[in-house]
């Protein structure tokens, strides 16, 4: 499953959302993207999704356009806030998923909270839950018709630091164990360098990419990582061309 | 303090203030009657009284029935199409507005002494507060549940029985604790405007033939029921949003 961006321009009235934006997601690929407030991260993840339409250039998922691998089921979507509704349990809320989409092919939604370490939350409802919960939860709706491509904006930008490395290492195991192609939307340099295999910077006005950096480390990375040499010069790499992005969008 | 408590203090409190109103205001009993004096009009007169509730109850149920039906496909033909729901809302705005007593009267006076006229009048007084909640809630489903659904290539009717209708469910009810027990009082009204059966006809009838005890008797069979019915509405809350008391086990 690849993603193709070519020459995609997204404009909202006046505002240049994306200009001229091009960048493949091969097969299996772990790709964040990240950037200023205003950079159009949002705008590339949701044109993917198929929620959005590009004003110019296309997006293509596996040759198709991305309405149809929607249709075929091939995509996941988890966004900052839990796209879960109060009045589900989150076995249910998960199991939501597959009323829609159909049981073929898809993973047991009770096995897959167990395995996100939810399995005595089977029957909590969501006010019941953590913030960190309910995005495992969430993620687990988003993966539960076991879909090829995973689309994540900012899944852990609503929690605490300590919650978000935890949640990004387990993020990083559990995506191992598949071989999804995803695009992860976020705002945190430590979290695209231990989770991507390419990190593409983007700059504002207009929305741009000004940079892709190759994360020469073998994944999954763990917390170990985090601390060790070679990952903080990642970091650093990675921070300082954010930083040029930054400037390039003054 | 605990609820239950002080409903019980009021259903004390109700007969004893009753007593000390009488003896305070020093009035007649033909003109304030004591409790006593009331429950044996309602033992006495029981079938005459029940006679009459059940036709008020009978117009006020089917309007509020009919009212529900119509203001509920209103709503979901504005989520549909907004150039309607721009198109309805001086219309609703008016139907609001417009004191319902004065229609009441002409309704009256056109359609006379049928249960037509009461109908429409229960649906005038109880549509809008559903119309407008229902609206709303419809409206309020979370827009991330939204774009999950349209990733999953969800039909409309998915998305309306998933989403859309369990968001607007709470406002729904809170509709009914407005507009149900406004069923009874307007079906009251209309009847006391003109009529041969009901409560509202009965009030007039013994306000001419001055007996205040069965006024009385009619003023705590009304109330009871409008009372009745908004504890029903709680009692159906309680029960469709009882997962959301439960605590953590």
């Amino acid at each position: 499953m690849t993603i193709h961006f070519a020459n995609v321009d997204k404009r909202f009235g006046q505002v240049e959302a994306l200009q001229d934006v091009s960048l493949t997601v091969s097969d299996g690929e772990f790709v964040s993207l990240i950037g200023p407030s205003g950079c159009g991260k949002t705008t590339m993840l949701r044109i993917a999704a198929g929620l959005e339409t590009p004003s110019g250039g296309a997006v293509t998922v596996n040759g198709d356009t991305p309405k149809n691998a929607c249709r075929q089921h091939q995509i996941g979507v988890a966004f900052q806030r839990p796209a879960l509704l109060a009045s589900r349990t989150a076995l249910r809320n998960v199991s939501m998923t597959l009323e829609i989409t159909g049981r073929e092919g898809a993973l047991s939604p009770g096995e897959l909270l167990t395995d996100f370490g939810l399995g005595g939350f089977h029957d909590h409802y969501p006010h019941q839950l953590s913030g960190g919960m309910q995005q495992r939860v969430n993620i687990a709706a988003a993966l539960v018709h076991n879909p090829p491509i995973l689309l994540l904006d900012e899944p852990f930008g609503a929690l605490d630091e300590l919650t978000r490395e935890s949640m990004g290492e387990w993020l990083g195991a559990v995506l191992n164990r598949s071989s999804k192609t995803v695009i992860f939307v976020t705002h945190s340099v430590e979290e695209a360098t231990i989770l991507s295999d390419r990190i593409v910077v983007l700059s504002a006005r207009p929305g741009r990419i000004s940079e892709i950096i190759e994360v020469d480390m073998p994944r999954p990375r763990s917390r170990e990582n985090r601390t060790d040499d070679d990952f903080l010069h990642e970091v650093a790499r990675v921070r300082s061309s954010l930083y040029r992005a930054v400037e390039m969008s003054e | 303090m605990n609820e239950r408590l002080a409903y019980l203090i009021m259903l004390v409190s109700v007969p004893i203030l009753w007593v000390l109103a009488i003896e305070v205001s020093g009035y007649p009993s033909f003109l304030l009657p004591p409790p006593d004096m009331v429950g044996a009009v309602l033992w006495s007169e029981r079938e005459l009284l029940l006679d009459h509730t059940w036709a008020t109850i009978v117009e006020a149920m089917t309007g509020y029935a009919v009212a529900n039906v119509i203001a509920i496909a209103l709503s979901i033909s504005f989520l549909y199409l907004p150039w309607f729901e721009a198109l309805a809302i001086p219309w609703t705005v008016i139907i609001k507005n417009v004191p319902f007593v004065t229609i009441a009267t002409i309704l009256i006076i056109i359609l006379g002494d049928t249960p037509l006229p009461k109908i429409i009048i229960v649906v005038l007084v109880t549509f809008f507060p559903i119309l407008a909640n229902v609206t709303k809630g419809l409206k309020s489903a979370d827009s991330v549940l939204l774009d999950r659904m349209q990733t999953l290539d969800s039909s409309q009717w998915e998305i309306f029985s998933k989403v859309r209708w369990p968001s607007a469910l709470p406002y729904y009810i809170a509709a009914h604790e407005i507009a149900f027990t406004g069923s009874i009082i307007g079906a009251i009204v209309a009847e006391w405007i003109f009529a041969r059966k009901g409560l509202g006809y009965l009030i007039v009838q013994s306000m001419t033939q001055y007996r205040a005890d069965r006024l009385w008797a009619v003023t705590l069979i009304a109330s009871l029921l409008a009372v009745g019915a908004y504890m029903l509405v709680k009692a159906v809350e309680r029960y469709l949003f009882r997962w959301q008391v439960e605590d953590l086990s």
